[in-house]
């Protein structure tokens, strides 16, 4: 940083016009100024009083029933070998045979695909029972897509690939816009947001908001095509200035045939990386890198890698 | 007997237009926090009403100013309530706070021990001499060489010239 820079940075700390006019407004206005009068001592000793009152009836009800877990408890599977991550690369919605279905459901517009690959979670202890269900999972989509997709449910809320029958729940501590519980028999499955249903693009910023990566991303991983570990950013400005380029990644849209075909080469060839989100919960999210064609895949779509990252990082791809 | 200044509007208006600028830099380089700095800001120039010092010129007004905006920034840094009230307050002054807290280099300065940051701001920003900015802060000359020196080595800042001075 030279000084002119700083300088320049300085300047930018304000205030704003708007906050001058404010400001003056309120100094010639004392008795219209909130702050003040907000702050006296009688504020003072009042607000504390009905934030705890407002903790206490708010709090207390959790409290007593355990419905609301701290938000970052591990996740952990029921007895599973299996790594806890989720591969989000994208995959289209070949269900022609059945043992390959990807096991992914729809709420809500979004389409989510089961962690662990379908594995249960052991959630015994959050008692996720006594809240409210958001619906059953009524649909399936596999058996319609062999029937020929005459009721649409690839595409629509409470269609799934996995667990007919099952109840969906709303996981505490998390946006239900980014992770679900299905429960069935007892067992509880952890679902996680992949795009839209209708395979529109979301934008990379509208995911990252709904995992809320800002307080749940622990450290930044990035791993070659053999899953062998390159680097790791963990100090919280890395991992922060991680999520920033993440959020502003534009969507590629549809790719063409090409696209799609240079992609497959790159990743036969071992052109390809995993750059992994590893979450403070243990879970992770695993985006496919692929720098040659600037693309990076979150969740189900595609989108393109920016000017800026490609000059911060591409020399980790120089070989 | 002299009678104690009366300032009007227009003259606080005036010192105002001058001066906030400088006012809200100084707290929020203490706060960094916009609703801090802001309520410091209109706090300073309402003392400023209530007072009746008289200034010699510009720059005194201005060093009173910083003087007195340096005292209640800290003072407000002391209150425990502090915290707890900025989850109350305004969205777009929550934004204006998360957008500096995110720009880079800003970010770097407000990341320094507080001790460095007023020191930094008065020498780079407002152009005073380390003498001058020993003077403001009471503090001793050397001082403010070793936090400037500090701080400087802290932001890995290029700078043209070695003299703080």
């Amino acid at each position: 940083m030279t000084e002119q820079e700083l300088i320049e940075r300085l300047a930018r700390m304000g205030p704003t016009e708007t906050q001058v006019e404010r400001m003056l407004n309120q100094i010639m206005n004392p008795s219209e100024a909130k702050p003040k009068r907000r702050w006296s001592w009688g504020y003072r000793i009042a607000l504390p009083a009905v934030l705890g009152l407002l903790l206490l009836v708010i709090g207390l009800p959790f409290i007593m029933n355990g419905a609301e877990e701290p938000v970052w408890v591990p996740l952990k599977p029921v007895a599973s070998p299996a790594p806890m991550s989720i591969s989000i690369e994208p995959r289209g919605l070949d269900l022609t045979h059945a043992s390959d279905v990807r096991k992914f459901l729809n709420y809500n517009g979004s389409r989510y695909e089961f962690l662990n690959n379908g594995e249960p979670y052991d959630l015994s202890e959050w008692k996720l029972g006594e809240n409210k269900p958001l619906g059953k999972l009524d649909d399936d989509i596999t058996a319609d897509v062999q029937a020929g997709g005459t009721n649409g449910y690839a595409s629509q809320d409470f269609g799934t690939t996995y667990l007919v029958g099952g109840i969906l729940y709303k996981l505490p501590g998390y946006d239900p816009a980014f992770r679900l519980v299905v429960e069935q028999d007892g067992r509880y499955y952890i679902v996680q947001l992949v795009g839209r249903a209708d395979d529109s693009s979301m934008t990379a910023n509208e995911y990252v908001e709904s995992a809320d990566l800002d307080k749940l991303a622990d450290r930044v991983e990035l791993l070659d095509h053999s899953s062998k570990l390159l680097h790791t950013w963990s100090t919280p400005k890395d991992v922060q200035e991680w999520i920033k380029h993440i959020a502003s990644f534009e969507p590629a849209g549809k790719l063409t045939n090409e696209q799609d075909e240079q992609l497959a080469k790159a990743d036969s060839s071992g052109e390809t990386y995993t750059l992994r989100a590893a979450l403070k919960d243990g879970t992770t999210i695993d985006m496919k890198l692929t720098p040659e064609m600037h693309l990076i895949a979150i969740g189900d779509s595609q989108y393109k890698l920016s000017d800026e990252w490609l000059a911060t990082y591409s020399y980790l791809f120089d070989h | 007997m002299e009678e104690p200044l009366q300032r009007t509007s227009k003259d606080i208006t005036q010192i105002y237009q001058r001066h906030v600028h400088t006012v809200y830099k100084v707290s929020f380089m203490l706060l960094k926090n916009v609703v801090d700095a802001e309520e410091v800001t209109q706090t300073v120039f309402l003392k400023l009403m209530q007072s009746d010092v008289a200034f010699r010129d510009h720059e005194h007004e201005k060093a009173w100013l910083i003087v007195t905006a340096r005292n209640h920034s800290r003072n407000v840094l002391k209150h425990w309530w502090r915290r707890m009230r900025t989850s109350l307050e305004e969205t777009d002054q929550k934004q204006l706070t998360e957008q500096l807290k995110h720009d880079d280099t800003l970010g770097d300065v407000l990341a320094l021990p507080a001790k460095y940051r007023l020191p930094i701001y008065l020498f780079y920003y407002e152009g005073y001499r380390t003498k001058e900015i020993a003077e403001l802060l009471a503090v001793n000359e050397a001082t403010v060489r070793t936090q400037l020196h500090t701080g400087r080595k802290l932001l890995k800042l290029r700078i043209g010239g070695d003299s703080d001075d």
